[in-house]
């Protein structure tokens, strides 16, 4: 039979859905493009001129080698459009902030600094064809036995392959269905018994790339996408089967 | 331990039973249309029918679990008003139905033509209700959808009356009931189209080929007593 599940609270059905703050920006962005977002006094941007600043934050970003699962270090006076431009594009990216005090205006205007020991990726780069860094990646992926870590790696590397593509529609792209898999990750079990899959699906893409094999690059690709479809498909059977899922 | 075969069963009592429960709701409402058209002395106006929207809305808000519009179709030419007269009412997150605007002009490049359509055609021919799909709704909500339909017999000709199933909520109803991720089983439709599946590589609306259905392990009728008003299979591979 089917399980139903009422809402305990009188016109708790009229609640929003719930949504992640990036989404929330993109649909009053698309609903209100022009309706005025935020103004420091010295610039003034609407919701359309504020996801576009957020997108390219978020690829100067990942051009840092930051990415989804990281934890940036926010050093911008308050008081700025920067300051929120800066928070928003690192939620963006599937990053965390953390504020850091400040004093005074840094010497340099707004800084964000990721957090961690390990020393900064260089990311791809501009203009480079996936190389050293992309086996790098592929190795730390392999290697990292962290089950979040190895996820933020997966994700790494999508973006990095679509930043190696120089195709800004492509990488604008892939920086949003990553973030928005991010929130996904937490509640759904890892792809157990197939991480080597992965690793192997990757190394396939980049040899392809690597040996200018067009058509292996983009069968190896259409191979690993539609693995990773399916692997979300089963999450999306598994966890709809559940009674209390009935809506 | 229950078996491959009991748990298609099951599945398709629940099924059945959540289908048929919106079927007879729409089934009053078309009574309601008939008993409408009767009472009033020559050919009813479209006014005649304005207790429909209420209906309509109500029937909607009743099964928001399943569907998510229903309306009405006249008959071709029975209407004084309009040669053509179609409407359709869709539900929104908040408020009431929101009334579909559907482009009835013959000249036109987006005219949608509702007495051509398998929903329209298909209970005005068979006189019985039928649920038809999955299909994408080119002209009308353009998603894949089922539609349920029910003729409403009138002096003046047949008006069909519909509800759109949502095959989002229908998986849901599905996967519930089956409770099972293995073996593959696919909901299909009379058109052969995947209506849903526990399968990852088998999507919705695929559209299987007689080989495929050859390899099936088991193959249940969803409505035993009435395949034709609800002619779905379970099939398990």
């Amino acid at each position: 039979m089917v399980t139903t599940q009422r809402p305990q609270l009188a016109r708790a059905a009229d609640a929003a859905p719930p949504r992640i703050l990036i989404q929330i920006l993109q649909e009053t962005a698309k609903r209100f493009p022009d309706s005025s977002a935020l103004d420091d006094g010295r610039t003034s941007l609407s919701y359309g001129e504020l996801l576009r600043d957020v997108r390219a934050y978020g690829r100067r970003l990942h051009q840092a080698g930051i990415g989804a699962g990281d934890k940036v270090g926010v050093r911008i006076p308050s008081g700025t459009n920067e300051l929120y431009l800066a928070i928003l594009a690192i939620l963006y990216v599937g990053a965390a902030y953390v504020p850091a005090w400040c004093s005074k205006r840094p010497a340099s205007p707004g800084s964000c600094v990721p957090l961690r020991s390990s020393p900064p990726r260089s990311g791809s780069g501009p203009s480079r064809l996936p190389g050293r860094q992309h086996r790098q990646m592929i190795n730390r992926h392999r290697d990292t036995a962290d089950e979040r870590a190895r996820r933020r790696m997966d994700s790494r590397f999508h973006v990095a392959i679509s930043i190696a593509s120089q195709s800004s529609r492509l990488t604008s792209a892939a920086l949003q269905l990553e973030a928005e898999l991010m929130t996904l990750w937490w509640g759904i079990p890892g792809h157990s018994g197939s991480e080597s899959v992965l690793v192997d699906q990757h190394k396939a893409i980049v040899d392809a790339i690597r040996d200018r094999d067009a058509d292996a690059a983009a069968r190896a690709a259409e191979h690993h996408s539609r693995s990773e479809m399916e692997f979300l498909i089963e999450q999306h059977l598994r966890l709809t089967m559940r009674p209390e899922e009935g809506a | 331990m229950e078996t491959v075969k009991e748990a298609l069963e099951r599945t398709a009592v629940t099924l059945s039973t959540s289908i048929n429960r919106v079927f007879a709701d729409l089934e009053k409402i078309a009574g309601a249309v008939t008993a409408a058209a009767e009472a009033v002395p020559g050919v009813p106006r479209r006014s005649e029918f304005l207790f429909l929207k209420q209906e309509l809305a109500d029937f909607i808000r009743l099964h928001s679990d399943l569907i998510v519009g229903a309306g009405i179709a006249y008959a071709p030419g029975s209407l004084p008003e309009a040669p053509h007269w179609l409407e359709w009412w869709r539900a929104q997150p908040k408020g009431g139905p929101r009334f579909v605007t559907h482009d009835l002009n013959p000249d036109s490049l987006n005219y949608y033509d509702y007495t051509g359509r398998e929903w329209f055609t298909l209970p005005s021919s068979t006189g019985g209700p039928v649920a038809v799909g999955p299909y994408v709704d080119f002209g009308g909500i353009n998603v894949n959808i089922i539609t349920l339909c029910v003729p409403a017999q009138t002096a003046q000709g047949m008006h069909v009356l519909g509800c759109d199933l949502t095959l989002a909520n229908l998986e849901g109803v599905f996967l519930r009931a089956l409770q099972l991720r293995e073996p593959a089983v696919i909901l299909l439709g009379p058109n052969g189209r995947v209506v849903a599946s526990n399968n990852a590589r088998i999507a919705t609306g695929t559209l299987l080929r007689d080989e495929d259905l050859s390899r099936a392990e088991t193959s249940l009728d969803v409505s035993h007593g009435n395949p034709t008003r609800l002619p779905w299979k379970l099939i398990s591979f």
